[in-house]
């Protein structure tokens, strides 16, 4: 579990974080989102203790970072994949995080196991490409079995079959009960990873809902052969295709009744789902710091 | 084990694991074995044509004569242990392992300091070894001497490893914290020196003597005193850097 609150970072007249409050819970993934320069990474150091808030608090389990005594145990993070020192081995990378945490070896053999870096883990980091990396960084965040996972754009880098690994990873820890806290850019991944979304802009938050309601559209597409009758009969109705209307602010089933009244034949019938990229590109349309100017 | 040892631990795993540590040690070794042995060859030579007094030239005085490079070199190493994290962005997981700042600074300056002086006091020994039969009949050997002597060398390079380490966490950047240990070793007490005469000011060259580097030479010279000086600036480096790194963002 991880609690902000209020939390707010300046540097000098820009915010970074302004006033954020949330509640990160176990049991579920929760991914965040916002455009480049939102926050999400300052929110995620000032959560790890990297950097100072100017106000407010981040807990994570109860505890301030720093008064957690092996803090791998109870957060495992990844930030920055490439923040590991390129001349250093995998494994001794490993083996160092480890040792300051008081884990043995066989976990950090573990944990490479895990992450299918067993065969690279000999070589130096810095021979590594992003998505190894990324894989290492993985490793190193789940050294400790910690309760809490926070990773920073853990897709970037990788391959589909590293996407699909990841997606996998991510919600059986959180069916283990663990809390996830994990960002991306890639609003499609998100759409299918995260059960809850958290969506920052200009270091505000946005949107904070289930990921099942932001998807949800307003309204219902209905498709048939003569449906004319329907659109007159149907205030709000419009055309969005041949043989296609599309109804705003009604259920399947109003819709559906109606055209039973007017015993119309209906092929098709059923919500509109509006894809995340849209939601989301329609929610930060303000508050995109480098938005591109028609 | 205390959170303390396990940071220990864990630096001093990180300090052996690089390939560029080795390359250090190395590099003062050949820079010492050089030095030394110019340096007994030529006083033997010296002697020889004045005639001096057979056992008149102390066994470690090439060896120390030798030093002042090694201390540039090991400095370096120590200045790296911090300063590597910035440039790398590895200071995030060191962090995120260790958040006490102070903690882990202490972690690094203990795996330093000893590291550097059992490296130091190795290099010593093996410098004199190879510099000390060079100087034929004139040289002096007492082993006793010769003990205490190796382990002050290690003493003073592991100090002036500290002191790096300390400016490296102060400054944060390789070249930038290179330059002030460049600085505060040759010249800050060359600047005291020179500006004594013209400012009339008698007590600038007892100030310079009180700087790391003149400070580190009077060390070897056998007075203890200032190894405590050397110590202290050690200490202060330290401390500073720690009150950096809790100030600032990481």
């Amino acid at each position: 579990m991880i609690a902000l609150d209020r939390l707010t970072k300046r540097y000098g007249d820009t915010t970074a974080v302004d006033d954020l409050t949330l509640e990160l819970t176990p049991g579920v993934v929760t991914g965040f989102l916002g455009p480049n320069g939102a926050g999400k990474s300052t929110t995620m150091r000032m959560i790890l203790g990297l950097d100072a808030p100017t106000s407010g608090t981040v807990l994570v389990d109860g505890r301030r970072y720093r008064d957690l005594t092996r803090p791998l145990h109870t957060i495992g993070a990844l930030l920055d994949a490439r923040a590991v020192h390129p001349a250093r081995s995998g494994r001794d990378h490993l083996r160092a995080v480890a040792r300051s945490q008081g884990i043995g070896s066989s976990r950090v053999e573990e944990v490479l196991a895990l992450t299918g870096m067993s065969e690279a883990a000999r070589r130096r980091a810095g021979t590594y490409s992003l998505g190894m990396s990324q894989r290492l960084g993985i490793a190193g965040a789940l050294l400790g079995d910690p309760g809490v996972l926070m990773l920073d754009e853990p897709v970037n880098g990788l391959d589909p079959d590293g996407v699909r690994w990841i997606r996998t990873l991510l919600r059986s820890l959180a069916a283990e009960g663990r809390t996830v806290f994990v960002s991306s850019h890639l609003m499609s991944e998100m759409e299918r990873t995260a059960d809850r979304l958290v969506i920052l802009g200009r270091g505000r938050l946005i949107a904070d809902e289930l990921t099942e309601r932001l998807l949800a559209g307003d309204g219902v597409r209905v498709r048939g052969p003569h449906l004319r009758p329907l659109a007159d009969a149907l205030p709000g109705a419009r055309w969005t295709g041949p043989g296609e209307l599309t109804v705003p602010g009604l259920t399947g089933e109003q819709v559906g009744r109606k055209a039973l009244e007017l015993g119309l034949v209906i092929s098709e019938l059923g919500p509109i789902g509006t894809s995340l990229e849209d939601s989301y590109l329609h929610l930060t349309a303000s508050s995109t710091e480098y938005g591109a100017r028609p | 084990m205390t959170a303390l040892t396990r940071a220990a631990a864990a630096e001093w795993l990180k300090l052996r694991t690089l390939r560029s540590t080795w390359w250090f040690l190395g590099g003062a070794l050949a820079l010492m074995l050089l030095v030394a042995m110019l340096d007994a060859s030529d006083t033997a030579a010296a002697l020889r044509a004045q005639g001096g007094a057979a056992g008149s030239v102390d066994a470690a005085a090439p060896a120390m004569s030798a030093l002042p490079w090694a201390r540039v070199v090991l400095g370096a190493l120590g200045l790296l242990v911090m300063t590597s994290e910035f440039a790398t962005r590895s200071i995030m997981v060191t962090l995120a392992c260790t958040p006490s700042r102070t903690r882990l600074l202490l972690a690094k300056a203990c795996v330093v300091v000893a590291a550097v002086f059992a490296a130091g006091v190795v290099l010593a020994a093996l410098t004199v070894a190879a510099s000390a039969p060079l100087l034929g009949e004139y040289v002096d050997l007492d082993a006793g001497v010769l003990g205490g002597q190796l382990l002050t060398m290690g003493a003073h390079l592991a100090l002036v490893a500290a002191l790096a380490l300390g400016l490296g966490a102060l400054v944060r950047r390789s070249a930038g914290a290179l330059t002030v240990l460049f600085v505060l070793l040759l010249v800050l007490p060359l600047v005291l020196q020179e500006a004594a005469d013209p400012l009339g000011a008698e007590f600038l060259v007892t100030a310079a003597d009180f700087t790391p580097g003149p400070a580190a030479d009077r060390f070897m010279a056998g007075e203890s005193v200032f190894g405590l000086v050397l110590a202290g600036w050690a200490v202060v480096a330290v401390a500073a850097g720690a009150w950096a790194l809790r100030a600032r963002d990481a």
